[in-house]
């Protein structure tokens, strides 16, 4: 089957890829080894994320994505619990305190950055279950959260509508150029045939990159989280700082913010999971009662230097990557860019910072003789 | 704190028997169970403070459990109750909560007898405070002294309805009725399946003649439509079903009562197995997905066994046996029980368990639950209870991709709530099994993830600061 | 208001009265007694009521279903068919936050 482009992934980010460019007429096809949204998308707090991101155009980039989040869920129909109310991200010592304010100061260098510093009562008088010991805080405007799962079913959804193919089940096993700027994507349901490529992969992206012998340095960034039971509302917006929490809509909490780099071994660690409690109950004391009844571990798509890995890569015209930790809180900027980039060769926002070939050694797999990965494809087929 | 060479979770005939079969062969034994009581559903005893008299309906197996306790004891198990296995990891630890306390136990043996529990089977209004399980009619009639209702119907299937019914009666009860799904004549044509189960047989005709002595309708072929009531029950209306136990139109009626009795047979407590990482298979004879299991009860994890209900629904006196072979065995890998006592012992519960599983698998067999009472579902019907998620909601979000219990789950929140889908997750893969026209061993199952019952906040972070520090890692 | 005939009166014998407190109303139940119990033979069967504002009680007796949680003494999500009554316990039976609400 030929199509404009395939989308490898169907998770925040290749959701959002897969429906900007269908809604911008593109015939795309998303596929998706599991059904949409198995990967991380399903495992995260799903906070759309701009305080704390750097560098520079880590942050443009964050905050573009946070911007075009309310238009993009009003154009897909669905309520997908979207909360743009910022971000409180507290201190407990004096010294983060200090910290935080130099952090602050230097983020406000980038054009509409927005975070204000307050004391620890100006804190608790805006969230008033935040422990006494809170020295003080920021309050980022810019940030929010989302239901990750609707978000990404919503997009799947508008994906069809725009009269996209979610190939679901659907296990990519090699991709291969056909000819300059043609590529052949073989999968566990037949072979597809598209111009253009976009690795949305995830945790999984350096084993597609693999395929077409490039390096794509992301590794699985693994992190506990404990959901709670619902209650009334202990907090109104996000708390970050030295763990993470947030309220659902349903009064739930998401509880923790680890990070571990351990391969993809997805077992539970007890003294991980126990010390998100820990931090947690410190910063909300009315936590200590509250029952904990479920927990999960999710993998960030982390790539060496925090930065999204975007764009095009050199010497593979077509094959376009798009993967690297918060791709919730960029999806949105992300699906627009890589359109324009698709449609008018001109996305509106450089992807020049974001490029693959920062990494030296990116291309290694890439010498004379076809690299492992590409098995006879049969031609024409 | 010593840690004991084997811990058995779960205090029932499974466990007990497990228990003493390992500390008679010389293991140091721990019984962690959740209830406050030993005895698990079969041999519950009276709650402390009640006492019963031995004529007493109350008494029913609680002696035989509670000389059964006794020897396990006098072997030297330890049974710690009111304690919750809330967590399995990977290196071998179980967490457990007691009186609001975390605790980590890291036993070189296991044997899982967690048990079963009730099937859920769905119709309009089942949510209605007054409609419970037979299990729980049974755990407040045996337990607590005390009558489920004023007016009580039965509806299920299987022989453990007519023994409930029977036993409310004797104490007292009003029963309106008992509505066994199969037609009579199929349970007729059954009955040569049976032969040689004098015991039980007869047991069962002094049930059935208690009810016709005290007038209570046994109805055939009949079962739920739907309950009623404003704030609670009130009525239920009743319907006959065809042989594939599908509602048959014209045939309603109505009772007025303030208590259901729902008995449709059990489903195997496999949370902390699948926890453990245990490997599945699905077996619709005995109740389900059960952990796959040798001849000497050993799960696919080595020095994990599973005993019981658990093991696949097989009534207490399996469970009993599958204790003992399991208890003998957990032992061996210790190096303990290898006298020729132990052998005999070892042999004698396999020649009990063989004839106590060909009695299971002919009632799982001839009680099975039909396909067709899923009709009873509507797009109203509350399918999820703790999220409140209907079946019209999970019918819609079912689409291309949403096709596993997984997938599903995700999409709709059904299973997440406080039971975290104990109760939910056999109905939705019967549902879904139907609509999708695959099977339910293609369906999968829910990830189970800890704590498998609530524990708050407070408690994981106190049990933190109790561990030990994790070793260094080489940050990235 | 009490409603003794669902008690087992035969061949049984209760352990010590307990009083326990529902709501703000005084209950009597008996030593060994689970707050589930209690409340069925005082006549209560409703014990919550869910985020739609379903009503809801007993389902399981067991403890797996947690379709019968109360509020104990403060504390949320206690499954009454397990917990024994204390003296002096104090119980809420929980109108369930409307999560909806959570936001102006």
């Amino acid at each position: 089957m030929t199509f404009d482009v395939v989308v490898i992934g169907a998770g925040a980010v290749g959701c959002s890829v897969a429906f900007h460019m269908a809604e911008a007429g593109l015939k795309v096809a998303l596929v998706e080894r599991n059904f949409p949204g198995a990967g991380t998308s399903r495992a995260t707090q799903a906070g759309i994320g701009v305080y704390a991101k750097k560098p520079r155009p880590n942050l443009e980039l964050n905050m573009k994505g946070a911007e075009l989040y309310p238009p993009l869920v009003a154009r897909l129909g669905q309520d997908v619990e979207l909360r743009m109310d910022g971000v409180l991200n507290v201190a407990l010592t004096d010294e983060d305190l200090q910290k935080m304010r130099a952090f602050v100061s230097k983020q406000h260098e980038t054009p509409g950055y927005k975070a204000d510093m307050l004391t620890g009562d100006e804190a608790r008088a805006m969230e008033p279950a935040l422990s006494r010991e809170v020295a003080g805080a920021a309050f980022c405007p810019l940030d929010g959260s989302v239901n990750s799962l609707l978000y990404v079913q919503a997009l799947a959804r508008a994906v069809v509508r725009q009269g996209g193919k979610v190939l679901s089940w659907t296990e990519v096993k090699g991709v291969r150029a056909a000819a300059e700027h043609a590529w052949t994507v073989a999968t566990s349901r037949g072979n597809l045939e598209a111009a253009w490529v976009v690795n949305c992969a995830g945790v999984e992206a350096r084993r597609i990159g693999r395929m077409i012998g490039i390096d794509v340095p992301i590794d699985p960034n693994r992190g506990h989280v404990l959901v709670t039971e619902a209650v009334p509302p202990l907090i109104t917006r996000r708390i970050s700082g030295p763990t993470l929490i947030r309220q659902t809509v349903h009064g739930s909490l998401l509880l923790g913010q680890s990070e571990e780099m351990v391969g993809d071994d997805r077992r539970m660690s007890l003294s991980v999971l126990t010390a998100q409690a820990v931090v947690a109950r410190r910063i909300l004391p009315g936590l200590d009662q509250v029952k904990v009844i479920r927990s999960f571990v999710g993998f960030r798509p982390w790539p060496p230097d925090g930065m999204p890995i975007l764009g095009e890569v050199p010497g593979a015209p077509g094959f376009v990557n798009a993967v690297g930790h918060s791709g919730i809180t960029w999806s949105p900027a992300v699906g627009k860019l890589l359109t324009e980039l698709v449609t008018t060769r001109t996305p509106s926002m450089s992807l020049a910072p974001y490029s693959l070939t920062r990494f030296p050694g990116w291309d290694a797999g890439r010498s004379a003789k076809q690299p492992e990965s590409s098995w006879g494809i049969p031609d024409g087929t | 704190m010593s840690t004991p060479d084997v811990v058995v979770v779960g205090a029932g005939p499974a466990g007990i028997g497990a228990a003493l079969e390992a500390a008679c062969a010389g293991a140091s034994v721990v019984v962690l169970d959740e209830y406050p009581g030993a005895g698990g559903q079969y041999y519950r005893q009276p709650t402390p403070g009640l006492e019963a008299s031995p004529n007493s309906p109350l008494i029913e197996h609680a002696p035989e459990g509670r000389a059964q306790i006794r020897d396990a004891q006098a072997a030297g198990v330890e049974f710690r109750q009111d304690v919750l296995v809330w967590g399995a990891f990977s290196d071998g630890s179980l967490t457990t909560l007691a009186a609001g306390k975390a605790d980590v136990l890291k036993p070189s043996k296991v044997i899982l007898a967690t048990g079963g529990y009730e099937r859920a089977i769905a119709f309009p209004g089942w949510t209605l405070p007054g409609v419970i399980t037979a299990g729980a009619a049974q755990a407040l009639f045996k337990g607590q002294g005390v009558l489920p209702g004023r007016r009580i119907l039965l509806a299920g299937t299987g022989p453990l309805q007519v023994a409930v019914a029977a036993q409310l009666v004797h104490a007292g009860g009003r029963v309106v009725g008992v509505l066994e799904a199969n037609h009579f004549g199929r349970l007729f044509r059954s009955g040569p399946r049976f032969w040689g189960q004098w015991a039980r047989l007869q047991e069962g005709y002094r049930y059935w003649r208690t009810l016709r002595f005290q007038g209570v309708p046994l109805a055939f072929g009949r079962t739920v439509l739907r309950a009623v009531g404003n704030g609670a029950l009130s009525r239920v209306v009743t319907a006959a079903l065809d042989a594939g136990w599908r509602p048959v139109p014209g045939t309603e009626t109505e009772v007025e009562v303030d208590t259901l009795c729902l008995g449709f047979g059990l489903v195997p407590n496999t949370k902390l197995a699948r926890l453990m990482g245990c490997d599945l298979i699905h077996d619709p004879c005995c109740g389900g997905v059960v952990p796959v299991h040798n001849d000497d009860m050993e799960t696919s994890r080595t020095g994990v066994f599973v005993a019981g209900e658990a093991a696949g629904v097989a009534g207490a006196k399996a469970a009993e046996y599958q204790g003992r072979i399991a208890g003998i065995h957990a032992a061996r890998q210790l190096g303990k029980g290898m006298s020729a006592e132990t052998e005999g012992r070892l042999q004698a519960a396999r020649r009990h368990l063989r004839k106590e599983m060909r009695f299971a698998r002919a009632l799982n067999e001839v009680f099975a639950v039909k396909p067709g009472i899923l009709d009873l579902v509507t797009d109203e019907t509350v399918i999820c209870r703790c999220e409140e998620i209907t079946w019209g909601r999970l019918r819609r979000e079912r689409s291309e991709w949403a096709t596993t219990l997984d997938a599903v789950r995700s999409a709709t929140r059904a299973g997440f709530g406080l039971c975290q889908g104990t109760i939910c997750e056999p109905l939705v893969a019967d549902l879904l099994a139907r609509a999708t026209e695959q099977s339910v061993a293609d369906l999968g199952s829910y990830h189970i993830r800890p704590p498998l019952k609530p524990i708050t906040v407070g408690a994981l972070a106190d049990l933190n600061l109790r561990l030990p520090p994790p070793p260094k890692r080489m940050d990235h | 208001m009490e409603h003794d005939d669902l008690r087992l009166q035969s061949y049984v014998r209760r352990g010590r009265p307990v009083s326990i407190e529902v709501d703000g109303e005084p209950i009597q139940a008996f030593e060994g007694e689970t707050i589930a119990t209690a409340l069925l033979a005082a006549g209560r069967r409703v014990l919550r009521h869910t985020q739609e504002g379903t009503p809801r009680g007993l389902f399981c007796g067991m403890g797996v279903c947690f379709d019968c949680v109360v509020e104990v003494n403060g504390e949320t999500s206690v499954r009454s068919c397990m917990t024994p009554v204390r003296p002096g316990m104090s119980i809420r039976t929980p109108q369930a936050f409307h999560g909806k609400e959570q936001r102006p």
